[in-house]
């Protein structure tokens, strides 16, 4: 933030390019393996191909963006700035456009995109310096108005919660909502409930899990597979998954919360992955990469939402004599999301002012100081995370239920990934900000879905705004849990978060 | 009735010794001072009886019990409260939500009881209640820590250096405060200080410590006499 008052040190040129040259190295042995050689399934040409120019051409990559990332730290950010966006837009422009795919850098959209994604962060990094430098009080000034705006939201949220809670209620019978804006509120709903789930362990408990779909994962196929072969309905296998996924919380966190930070990042990440692959190689339980199918659907209480009622029984249409639709169950599965993310925040809500919810953010502060107080440090983040799974698991039953279909394929890092840039993008621990990212992040993109290429580049251009824009989340502020009385306001001028 | 004591302990942080046998005892009601110049190993002991560096000699005990090998969070629920060095308070939540973390050890029937007791010690502290630990000013946050440590109702109060920063005036509160929890409230207390004049005016006894060992024991006047401890840690230095 102080770019300004950073002196001016003399680039080091010759050392920059040796680093630079170095990465390149690396990256070339690396993309060799990688790269290098493609397997060709054409019958009777050689098997493979081979595709030095990739190489070549992710070396020089790495080499410019290695070069770029030294000019930022020694504060050269304009020329930074004016090539990397040159060669953002460019490249994204070609890829939108749809150039022919051998005349650009990769023969994979992937990875020219992945190219494209860094050359984007690249140049908003370097355009955060430039403005920074050049108006460093007015950025604090920013921040210190976005602060208030975030605090004001938090005091208003007696009365944001309910609108929105009434806006969300009434969005079915909107005179402009079809069926496919009520998927997309459906989806968006089961992330803000997936968010919440998730910043129980990471907004509250401060623990960096990277694994979460792992517990969504167990979820899904609890519910599926207890529903497949014992019948069970929606609303009883509903607490078995969550327990289940609860369980499987308490399985990793007993051996790992030990570790912090990183590490504990980086074991769940492995976590997440050991899951996915067990659900894809455990054939026999699992069904494998085939998945499970004909997962039933959930029921009114009882009550299926289907056109003919069952034989002998009622359905949901029979039983209150009204016309059967389609859109019914559409509705009533939005509802059902909307419950359940209620049901987790009210949780959230409560869970904050009990000593428990009090003893996480506390660790989450100062796990030294909690010791000395009588705070288990294990237990408590045992609790954090097991009912963080819980609710994890809770949306994954919703998954399984709403789908009919499940497979590993639905539960890979990229899930976990875009949970946690929702919780870190709202802001971490707030709640309202959960929800407002997962509007940004899961509905704005569905709803541009027609834009094909540009969307994923709109995700990609959003997130690294917002990061550089507010880079503590959007509505990151704290209120105390605990009142007296009506004590005097907080008078002193709030320093910005750690 | 002996509350701690303290054999022959050992504490090393990695390869390097911070504590060389170290040997003493609190009785009931005192207030012990510990002095010592900057890295004699005071705050490593305190440390170590609350059980974070482990020993790695000797033994602890408190109240007739073996506390060495116990985790430091089973030693807080035995009645050892600690304010540690550089306060570590939570500097996000409110001093109410402070005060309730520090009585998580307690019968929560008792925190409104104790409440009242810490802001009638503290009176400003009932003024800023709602106020964020983090910006409260170092004497208020040097009362807090210490008022936190009293919500778990502790049968002995480690206090680290408790007057470290603080204005003369707010150094008298503060030792007045001390006297009064352990002259009313019963509680033992044992003191770390720099501050050795106003430190051992208040103690009953006194321990010198230097280089991991103490090396000079007596009551508070006897220190407060003696010529060492006079050259060593008051002249000059008040
Ligand atoms: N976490 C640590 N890791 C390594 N060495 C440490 C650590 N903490 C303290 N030490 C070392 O142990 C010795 C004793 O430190 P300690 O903090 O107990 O001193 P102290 O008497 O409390 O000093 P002060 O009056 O300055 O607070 C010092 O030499 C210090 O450098
Ligand atoms: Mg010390």
């Amino acid at each position: 933030m102080r770019a300004s008052t950073v002196p001016q040190l003399p680039f080091d040129w010759p050392r920059a390019l040796k680093d630079a040259g170095m990465v390149a190295g690396v990256v070339v042995l690396l993309a060799i393996a990688l790269l290098g050689f493609r397997i060709q399934d054409t019958s009777g040409g050689p098997p493979l191909a081979y595709r030095f120019d990739d190489v070549v051409a992710v070396a020089l990559i790495a080499f410019l963006g290695r070069l770029g990332i030294a000019a930022l730290r020694a504060q050269r950010a304009v020329p930074v700035l004016v090539g990397a966006l040159v060669f953002a837009i460019a490249l994204t422009a070609a890829l939108v456009l749809g150039a022919d795919e051998q005349q650009l850098f990769f023969r994979s959209t992937g990875l020219n995109g992945t190219i494209a994604l860094a050359a984007w962060i690249l140049s908003a990094r370097a355009a955060w310096l430039v403005w920074h430098a050049a108006s460093e009080t007015s950025a604090e000034l920013r921040e210190a108005r976005m602060d208030r705006l975030s605090a004001q939201v938090q005091r208003w949220s007696g009365w944001v919660g309910p609108l929105l809670l009434g806006l969300a209620v009434a969005l079915p019978f909107l005179p402009w909502i079809d069926r496919r804006l009520l998927d997309i509120a459906t989806l968006v709903a089961t992330y803000i409930m997936l968010g919440w789930g998730l910043n129980i362990v990471v907004g509250l408990a401060g623990l960096l899990d990277l694994g979460y779909v792992a517990f969504y994962a167990v979820g899904a196929y609890s519910y599926a597979l207890l529903a497949l072969h014992f019948d069970l309905g929606f609303w009883l296998c509903l607490p078995f998954a969550g327990i289940m996924a609860a369980f499987a919380g308490i399985l990793l966190g007993f051996p790992v919360l030990r570790l912090r930070g990183d590490y504990l990042a980086i074991v769940t990440l492995g976590f997440g992955e050991i899951v996915r692959i067990i659900l894809l190689n455990w054939y026999k339980f699992t069904n494998g990469p085939d998945g499970l199918s004909g997962i039933p659907r959930p029921t009114f209480f009882g009550l299926p939402m289907v056109r003919d009622a069952p034989e002998g029984g009622h359905s949901f249409h029979s039983f209150f004599g009204l016309e059967y639709a389609p859109i019914d169950r559409v509705i009533f599965l939005y509802y059902l999301a909307i419950a359940l993310a209620l049901v987790t925040n009210l949780f959230t809500l409560r869970i904050r002012k009990l000593p428990i919810g009090r003893a996480w953010e506390a660790l989450r502060e100062d796990e030294t100081a909690c010791r000395s107080l009588g705070v288990h440090p294990r237990n408590t983040k045992l609790t954090a995370f097991a009912i963080g799974a819980m609710f994890g698991g809770f949306g994954g039953s919703f998954f399984a239920t709403r789908q009919g279909f499940i497979s590993p394929e639905s539960f890979t890092f990229l899930e976990s990934a875009i949970i946690l840039a929702i919780v870190v993008l709202g802001g971490m621990g707030s709640q309202i900000g959960v929800v407002l990212a997962a509007i940004l992040l899961i509905g704005l993109p569905e709803v541009f879905r027609d834009l094909n290429q540009y969307r994923m580049l709109a995700f990609g251009v959003a997130m690294v705004v917002i990061m550089t824009w507010r880079p503590r989340g959007l509505l990151a502020h704290r209120e105390p849990t605990v009142r007296l009385g009506h004590g005097p306001p907080e008078e002193r001028h709030e320093g910005p978060h750690a | 009735m002996t509350v701690l004591r303290v054999t022959d302990l050992h504490a090393a942080y990695g390869p390097i010794k911070a504590l060389h046998g170290i040997d003493l005892e609190v009785t009931e009601g005192e207030i012990v001072t510990l002095i010592g110049a900057n890295g004699a190993g005071k705050s490593t002991l305190l440390m170590t009886i609350c059980g974070n560096p482990r020993a790695t000699r000797g033994r602890v005990d408190f109240l007739g019990e073996d506390i060495t090998r116990l985790p430091a969070h089973e030693i807080v629920h035995r009645g050892v409260a600690q304010a540690p060095e550089g306060r570590r308070l939570f500097s996000f939540m409110s001093v109410v939500e402070n005060l309730k973390m520090g009585a998580v050890s307690a019968d929560p029937r008792h925190f409104d009881e104790d409440l009242e007791r810490v802001f009638t010690l503290y009176p400003i502290l009932r003024e800023r209640r709602e106020q964020r630990g983090g910006t409260l000013s170092g004497g208020e946050q040097q009362m807090l820590a210490i008022a936190r440590a009293l919500m778990g109702r502790p049968k002995l109060l480690l206090l680290d250096e408790p007057s470290l920063g603080l204005a003369p005036l707010l150094v008298k509160q503060i030792f007045g405060v001390i006297r009064e929890i352990n002259a009313r409230d019963r509680v033992t207390v044992f003191l770390v200080e720099q501050n050795a004049h106003h430190a051992l005016r208040i103690a009953h006894r006194g321990y010198v410590m230097a280089n991991g060992r103490i090396v000079l024991s007596g009551s508070g006047k006897e220190l407060l006499a003696n010529a060492e401890v006079r050259r060593a840690y008051l002249e000059g230095g008040r």
